[in-house]
């Protein structure tokens, strides 16, 4: 078995190793079960190559023309931010960032304005709505071919057959590829290409529980190397000036098909990572800003997503990326046990600490993966819901409105003492001397919703009302210790980075319960019931946000769309989200819940 | 008793209680919690099994076994299913369907409905004037207009045999004439296409009634919608109802008919065969098992469970004449082709005006009518 491994390796390697030339059919994309795209359909190339953009030497701003002007409209049209026929094909559930087109894309008008403005909220510089020096930077570096709100149409509700829907989420677990060097060579060894895909692959089988292994023949994925300019008919052709690296385009076949840029010279971790990206897009990953959802600065996960247009910068996902999977490769698994509330503590994402309420005076501790379910430990009264801090010690709020606190995060030893307040639902993020304990108090403001406290400190401690002051039905608090809350009238807020409360409620959204992780990872319950008691699930999906970084540092006014919350499948009563970002749901039957791989 | 015990522990004041009958399994869980041990696994239905689509009892029935013989004439006269080019192949005069089962498609588990039929139609759409078909926006996005094909006479014989087809049944997309498609955040969501067929069609079909402005969509109305479920034959259900008409932004009504991928541009009527709008959106259609395969979700046949969604017809007809004011579909006796503003004031006159004949012109203005009044704007 083993020499038989060996040689369909040194076999692949003879044959993907030089300029594909007749004779070498395994590698023939043109054999069987391996078509090539054909000329004309939407895989092929979208983009009008971008030269214009490296020409550009001076600020641009309002009012200016030129064809350095033309040049930058063309790059923004290029990638997602301005109406663009073309693209609309190749993606189809890409919209335009900015709806109108200019009348005259050599003169700096409105729409180019607000379309650079759009562009700077994703790389994260200033929103100046001018082409300035920092901006023109982000745009002569090399990137990814994609356009930018490649999914702001996608809506799972559709009912067109979904077999041959292009929203790209492969339906087997065992996939295969295989890669060749056409055209031209690149300035990796076979060897040092051989390992940049074969990281590439493994990071993504990782987060998602799918295979991938090389083939020889026949394989799922097709990948091939293309100088600038001289791609085949039905293949991308890479702009002249080396500023696309890689291209992805929409499955439309069973194949995927994917290109790099033969001419830019490689190194194997440049290579890995822009293969990182690639893939992401193939298992229905769109571009995230580079400022995404309100991740705290320190910790074990890497601060750029894989998914960050400017590929490559990183080959470790972050929370965008890993929530963003999670939502498209996991499914809803039922846990053991049964529970009103479950909060998920911890800041390791390999060791979530989970703890349940579930009613009639008891909590419970989850040793694992909820696969034996662990400890019980009586409150004084019925815990209706419950949170847990970084150190995985959990504070209960009870039936009778009371709020205890466990002297110990260990489920064995410790005790609850005295009710240290009064509270309708808590929560507590944030880390280290910032962690944060949010309560929804039992103040009524007379709407419904009741004033929003937060825990003064550790001993004696006592909860006061937050200023500016602020009220809801349920709380969340993310890594950061910011709270995000849902109110009766389904409204979700959370705090800007002023401190002033901020609504997160775009469209008609409408949200009953909130769980944010500590690295990232926000999903709500809905307003939709089939029972009156569980609602549906959506999440805040980063990636697929048309504002990347919409939480404090972009004006949202600038953007045209927020297309943030996506469905997820199930219905739920109370939600929570881990450290990895997975969330936990628990229905009114008690049932318990985790995403897990599929 | 322990039902009630966990209602009152249950988080939220303000969320509704009780527990539907599909929940029964999972009440032995609940005796569970009331003793204090979460122990023991529930027998509950996992999460996604409720999800769903079907609403109450599945109505699908076959076309040919649909007990109204107005709608059967109808529906196969007019009501087309969208199919890539490359489903259809072609022998002579003769064209024949080649497509996976449903079961094989939707990965079904034994048993379901209709598993073995083929999945062919990506959507369905109705035929409106002799040469106009209306269907879903989205689904115009998905497939190119060279690729469309439009399919008459897909459904099963009387006796279940196959559809027999041939090249008179068979239309190719020669235009979009208009088509909008929502952002889903959109606060008013529209969904529609108009696709010109590559030629007429000459076969006698009976007039499409259009609901007046007269008769506002009423909470608790039974639908009937005819489409392609699951891109099967044409199948046709009606036992939905009116959750929601939407009347202040009149962009689209929620039911609960039994709606599923295919249904896409499905024509919805009302009881008395008047046409309201087009299936566009809904609930997921299938709940995933543990044993690995797919079975149809099931909902609650109840208002608050609803959430299929249907274009407004009139909408499209708005959308239609803005892009396309010489269209026939936007003509009337007393408005000539290529004058009609479709938001004049004067539609309104065209009142109870609701016939549209084979191939002639006037059907767009007295749903229009029905959009500004009940929109309450000048008239």
């Amino acid at each position: 078995m083993t020499r038989f491994s060996r040689y369909r390796t040194t076999l692949l390697a003879v044959c993907l190793g030089v300029p594909l030339v007749t004779g070498c059919g395994s590698a023939d994309p043109s054999r069987p079960g391996a078509t090539e795209p054909a000329a004309g359909e939407s895989r092929s190339n979208a983009q009008t190559p971008v030269l214009g953009v490296q020409a550009v030497t001076r600020e641009i701003g309002p009012g200016d023309e030129g064809s350095d002007v033309a040049a930058v409209y063309s790059y923004l049209r290029s990638y997602g931010y301005l109406p663009n026929p073309e693209l609309e094909k190749s993606y189809p559930y890409w919209a335009p960032l900015v709806e109108r087109e200019a009348s005259d894309p050599t003169r700096f008008g409105p729409e180019l304005e607000k379309a650079v403005r759009i562009y700077q909220g994703y790389v994260g510089v200033s929103q100046t709505g001018i082409v300035d020096r920092a901006t023109l930077d982000w745009m002569k570096q090399p990137r990814c071919s994609h356009p930018e709100n490649e999914f702001a149409m996608l809506d799972k509700r559709e009912k067109w057959n979904t077999d041959n829907a292009t929203w790209p989420l492969w339906t087997k677990t065992n996939l295969t590829y295989q890669w060749a060097v056409s055209n031209g060579q690149i300035n990796l060894s076979i060897a040092q290409t051989n390992a940049a895909f074969t990281a590439a692959f493994t990071t993504w089988a990782q987060e998602t529980g799918l295979n991938f292994s090389v083939a020889t023949g026949a394989s799922d994925y097709i990948i091939r190397f293309y100088p600038n300019g001289t791609a085949p008919s039905g293949w991308y052709s890479f702009p002249t000036d080396n500023s696309v690296v890689g291209n992805t385009p929409s499955r439309t076949t069973n194949n995927q098909f994917m290109s790099f840029n033969g001419s830019i010279s490689w190194t194997q971790s440049f290579l890995q990572m822009a293969a990182t990206h690639e893939i992401g897009h193939s298992l229905g990953l769109a571009h995230s800003g580079i400022t995404s959802s309100m991740r705290v600065t320190t910790g074990p996960i890497s601060d750029t997503p894989i998914m960050f247009f400017r590929a490559p910068v990183s080959f470790v996902p972050t929370i965008d990326d890993r929530s963003s999977i999670t939502t498209r490769y996991t499914v809803w698994k039922q846990l053991n046990g049964a529970a009103v509330d479950i909060a998920v503590g911890g800041s390791d994402p390999t060791s979530p600490v989970q703890w349940v309420t579930s009613g009639s005076n008891s909590v419970w501790k989850y040793n694992g993966d909820g696969v034996v379910p662990a400890y019980t430990q009586a409150i004084p009264s019925d815990g209706v819901a419950i949170a847990v801090t970084e150190a995985g010690v959990p504070w209960v709020v009870s039936s009778s409105n009371q709020v205890f606190r466990r002297n110990s995060s260990s489920a064995t030893s410790g005790s609850w003492g005295n009710p240290v307040g009064g509270a309708r639902d808590i929560g507590i993020g944030g880390t280290g001397s910032s962690e944060a304990i949010w309560t929804i108090s039992t103040d009524s403001t007379g709407d419904g919703n009741f004033a929003i406290q937060r825990w003064t400190g550790t001993n004696p401690g006592s909860f006061i009302t937050y200023n500016p002051l602020g009220s809801a039905v349920r709380i969340s608090v993310d890594g950061g210790g910011r709270p995000w809350v849902v109110r009766a009238d389904g409204t979700i807020w959370t705090l800007d980075s002023t401190g002033a409360w901020f609504q997160m409620t775009p469209g008609t959204s409408c949200a009953t319960d909130i769980g944010v992780g500590h690295w990232g990872g926000t999903y709500v319950t809905g307003c939709s019931s089939p029972n009156g008691a569980d609602f549906d699930i959506w999440s805040l999906d980063v990636n697929l946000a048309s504002t990347p970084g919409a939480f404090g540092n972009v004006d949202l006014g600038t953007a045209v769309a927020v297309t943030t919350w996506r469905p997820l499948d199930g219905w739920a009563h109370a939600i929570a989200v881990g450290p990895d970002g997975r969330p936990y749901a628990v229905q009114s039957s008690g049932a318990i819940f985790g995403r897990r791989s599929r | 008793m322990a039902e009630s015990e966990i209602a009152g522990t249950a988080r939220g004041a303000g969320r509704a209680r009780g527990f539907p009958r599909w929940m029964a399994p999972a009440l032995a869980s609940l005796a569970l919690i009331s003793c204090g041990s979460p122990v023991d696994r529930s027998e509950g239905p996992v999460a996604t099994a409720q999800s769903g689509v079907v609403y109450g009892e599945d109505d699908r029935v076959e076309l040919a076994d649909f007990p109204d013989d107005a709608l059967r004439e109808l529906a196969r006269a007019r009501v087309a299913a969208v199919m890539a080019h490359d489903t259809l192949s072609f022998d002579g005069h003769s064209v024949k369907v080649v497509a996976r089962s449903l079961g094989e498609a939707a990965n079904l588990c034994e048993g379901e409905r209709f598993a073995d039929q083929p999945s062919a139609a990506l959507c369905s759409a109705i035929l409106l004037d002799d040469r106009t078909v209306l269907t879903a926006g989205h689904c115009m996005r998905r497939i190119a207009c060279s690729d469309a094909m439009f399919v008459l006479g897909y459904f099963l014989q009387p006796n279940g045999a196959e559809p027999v087809l041939n090249t008179e049944d068979v239309y190719g997309c020669q235009e979009v004439l208009a088509r909008t498609l929502s952002l889903p955040t959109a606060t008013e969501r529209i969904d529609f296409a108009w696709v010109r067929l590559d030629r007429p069609v000459h076969k006698p079909a009976p007039p499409v009634v259009l609901r007046p402005a007269s008769a506002p969509l009423q909470v608790g109305e039974t639908v009937t919608v005819a489409g392609f479920s699951g891109g099967t034959p044409m199948k046709v259900r009606t036992g939905g109802r009116v959750a929601d008409p939407r009347p202040d932004t009149l962009d689209f009504f929620v039911t609960t008919s039994d709606t599923f991928h295919g249904d896409s541009g499905a024509p919805v009527f009302d009881g008395e065969l008047r046409l309201l709008g087009l299936h566009v959106r809904g609930n997921a259609d299938y709940a995933a098992t543990p044993a690995g395969c797919n079975t149809v979700s099931r909902l609650p046949d109840e208002p608050t469970a609803a959430g299929e969604e249907n274009t407004y017809v009139a909408r499209t007809l708005v959308g239609l004449c803005e892009s396309r004011p010489e269209s026939v579909l936007c003509c009337s006796p007393l408005q000539p082709c290529a004058h009609v503003d479709p938001r004049a004031a004067a539609s309104c006159s065209v009142g109870e005006r609701t016939n549209i004949p084979f191939g002639s012109s006037l059907t767009a203005l007295a749903l229009i009518a029905l959009m500004t009044t009940a929109r309450r704007t000048r008239c």
